[in-house]
């Protein structure tokens, strides 16, 4: 199986279980204290941090179609979600 | 005789030198995804949501290409003043679309210098001008100036499109695609979409600099770094 394959079949995968951690995460993990509306920062903060990696790839792939196409994007996506909940 | 054709404007593209300097002012756009947004999983309808945003702001950008007879330079001027910038996350990645940094085009050299930061450095990317286009003759007017498209596939499979003018007939182009037999006025790259909006013609040499500062590699060896980033990125997630 070629590299590339492989990083397709796990992203799929990856994507699912993201989408399930999103789900838990939203449903209460976290609580906002306040009636407050959650700010830009605060959403991404109830990411798992290893959300950051799927979710870097979701955003290049809708963009360029697929994973490897635009790698400066999913840098700049992937160490800005780092660097917020680490 | 087709084969001729083609020949003879490589030919005129490389050696004829013609006084040609000018600056070419792109627009951006994106063309509208119609996908069924009901199959998305949560994390790709953030990412749509985040998408549109930085697109909305990428239309905001002026894609600047200035050239002379054997040199070119693509840079962006940024749409909006610091100040009036409400997501500077948002803003900063739309200045990545259509390629990141500035692109630098040599015809007598047949060499590309992409000057850009990644990976935490600043590199000087190299690559070299090819003409590997399928020509067409399916032709329109961009400006006044009548284009010819052509197109080729990317290592994912899919087209590339450009329109180019032979009237200017120079192998350059925006975001790092050259080689055509004139000038490139339209690209479309998956739904990116940068067209030619003011071409004005210099009577005098326009100066273009060469980009001096940034370690020098090729475009190959980048992408092996860039992937290993990636794989290293990967095997993180799963600690």
């Amino acid at each position: 199986m070629s590299f590339h394959n492989f990083y397709k079949i796990n992203l799929t995968l990856s994507l699912l279980i993201a989408s399930v951690s999103f789900v838990n995460a939203s449903n209460g993990n976290l609580t906002i204290k306040g009636n407050e509306e959650p700010t830009k920062k605060e959403k991404v903060e109830r990411i798992d941090p290893a959300t950051c990696w799927m979710l870097a790839d979701a955003i290049e792939v809708q963009h360029c179609g697929h994973v490897g196409c635009d790698f400066e994007l999913w840098e700049d996506r992937y160490e800005t979600c780092l660097s917020l909940v680490e | 005789m087709k084969k001729i054709i083609i020949l003879i404007l490589i030919f005129r593209v490389f050696f004829i030198n013609a006084q040609n300097n000018g600056i070419i002012e792109y627009k951006y756009d994106r063309i509208s995804d119609n996908s069924q947004d009901s199959i998305k999983s949560l994390i790709q309808q953030q990412a749509s949501k985040f998408l549109l945003d930085v697109y909305a702001y990428a239309k905001q950008h002026k894609y600047i290409l200035k050239f002379n007879n054997n040199e070119s330079l693509f840079y962006k001027e940024e749409g909006l003043q610091s100040d009036e910038v409400e997501d500077p996350s948002t803003y900063r990645v739309s200045l990545l679309i259509f390629g990141k940094g500035i692109y630098y085009q040599n015809k007598l050299k047949r060499l590309q210098i992409n000057q850009k930061e990644t990976l935490h450095k600043l590199f000087r990317v190299r690559d070299t001008i090819k003409s590997d286009w399928i020509l067409t003759y399916e032709k329109k007017t961009i400006l006044g100036y009548k284009c010819y498209k052509a197109k080729k596939k990317c290592k994912c499979g899919k087209d590339i499109i450009v329109w180019y003018t032979p009237e200017i007939p120079l192998p350059f182009g925006p975001a790092g695609y050259n080689g055509a037999p004139g000038l490139i006025l339209e690209v479309i790259s998956f739904k990116d979409h940068l067209k030619a909006k003011k071409i004005i013609l210099k009577k005098n040499k326009i100066e273009i600099q060469e980009p001096l500062e940034g370690k020098f590699i090729t475009k190959k060896k980048l992408e092996a770094l860039q992937w290993e980033y990636r794989l290293k990125a990967m095997q993180r997630r799963r600690k």
